[in-house]
């Protein structure tokens, strides 16, 4: 049987667990979004004709 | 006669443990060549540390306390959080995002892959430590070492030692810990999935020098309390990248990791004293660290065949479990593991995206941690 303090600390991890696994997915998809956005806007220079 | 014998005198038999804890990892680095520039020196600084009288810490003089140099070490480069910060600058101007950049949809195993943070910080809070406790035992499955030693020196200073050596420890355990979790997770026919290796789309110099700019803004503006992982993080690979200051990204990889990795490691040893070590909790922990790796490569895997179920070309669930931010030893393993089921398949590049995504999502993690944890 847990003690209301460990029961206490367990309900505040979990708390912490589902925002915490939020969070990431939220940067990670911020990141995704930033990346295809640069890559749109600062496409490579064709590569130079050789003669 | 009595001084020469005052040391071996005070010998404890906490001391003899702790010389053959400090054997092993210096056995494990040298015979295994696990993680050998961080244990080598872990080891020999629990050495220093645990012989009696050591003047190589705090001992005690005429009645008085005098500061050795490895404790000065211990305040100037791990209390304030240096080491590991300067860490972060020499491992951005090693990792090359490009496979990241090419494939952005690789982040998300980045994210996926730190559940085992979460899952062992709930394992710790019902094991009765505290919330701060909990946090930086959960940070041992961000797979990173510096990012351990970070969170650990704010929240819990005096588990830093069993926490660092579990991170480094299971980081070079890595070929031995993910496989099983894989194989129970997939099928041979899943893990024998190919991955398209001409999907590259090409990625510009301007991209890859305000990716470094950008992310730190970002990431620095929602949470304030991850601008020194990210940013020093963020601040090598733009040495890397600007192409320009090429001696500075060498001097980075090269001098600056050199240096500091020694610094760092036989400062983390020099904390594994018995008294501070030979504690129920440092099993306890040694255990946790174990499930987060397990539970990270788990959520990689499991978030893998999640997203197969939407996509029209499957992804090699394995490449989930690269998410984890044990670079590049992870992404090894799954090519590794991916030939085995077909020896055809090339994973490398996806598995190398993934990677250098969870080395992101680890820093990440940690300014969360950092950010939630009150």
């Amino acid at each position: 049987m847990l003690s209301p303090d460990a029961l206490d600390t367990f309900q505040q991890a979990l708390r912490i667990t589902g925002l915490g696994m939020l969070g990431i997915f939220v940067f990670m998809a911020l990141f995704y979004g930033l990346i295809e956005l640069l890559s749109r806007v600062l496409k490579p220079s064709p590569p130079t004709p050789h003669s | 006669m009595q001084e020469l014998l005052a040391g071996p005198l005070s010998l404890t038999p906490g001391h003899a443990v702790m010389f053959i804890v400090a054997g092993l990892l210096i056995w494990l680095a040298i015979a295994k060549e696990y993680e050998p520039t961080l244990l080598l020196p872990i080891g020999f600084g629990a050495i220093l540390a645990n012989i009696p009288l050591s003047a190589a810490i705090d001992h005690v003089v005429g009645g008085q306390t005098v500061e050795g140099p490895l404790s000065l070490l211990v305040d100037m480069g791990i209390e304030t959080e240096l080491f590991p910060l300067l860490i972060f600058i020499a491992v951005g101007a090693m990792i090359d995002f490009t496979p990241l950049l090419q494939r952005p949809v690789l982040l998300l195993f980045g994210a996926a892959a730190q559940f085992g943070i979460f899952v062992t910080l709930c394992i710790a809070a019902l094991a009765g430590f505290s919330l701060k406790e909990s946090a930086s035992i959960g940070i041992i499955g961000a797979a990173d070492g510096p990012t351990s030693i970070y969170v650990a020196t704010k929240f819990a200073p005096h588990l830093r030692a069993p926490i660092s050596v579990a991170a480094y420890s299971y980081m070079a355990l890595v070929p031995i810990i993910q496989p099983p979790v894989i194989r129970l997770l997939t099928s041979r026919r899943e893990r024998a999935i190919r991955m398209d290796v001409h999907d590259q789309r090409p990625v510009s110099r301007a991209t890859k020098i305000l990716f470094p700019i950008l992310l730190t803004l970002l990431a620095s503006l929602l949470v304030p309390s991850a601008t020194a992982l990210i940013g020093f993080l963020m601040f090598g690979n733009l040495l890397r990248e600007a192409g320009v200051v090429d001696r500075l990204a060498k001097g980075a990889q090269n001098e600056l990791a050199n240096l500091v990795t020694i610094l760092l490691g036989i400062t983390i040893g020099s904390t594994m004293t018995a008294e501070a070590f030979l504690r129920p909790s440092t099993l306890l922990i040694l255990g946790m660290g174990l499930v987060a790796f397990v539970f990270d490569t788990a959520g990689g895997v499991l978030f893998a065949k999640l997203l197969n179920l939407g996509l029209r070309h499957k992804v090699n669930p394995m490449i989930g479990a690269c998410g984890i931010s044990a670079f590049p030893m992870s992404a090894r393993v799954i090519h590794k593991l991916g030939q085995e089921a077909d020896p055809q398949s090339i994973l490398l590049m996806h598995a190398v995206g993934a990677n250098v995504g969870g080395q992101i999502g680890s820093v990440i993690a940690g300014g969360l941690i950092l950010a939630l944890v009150r």
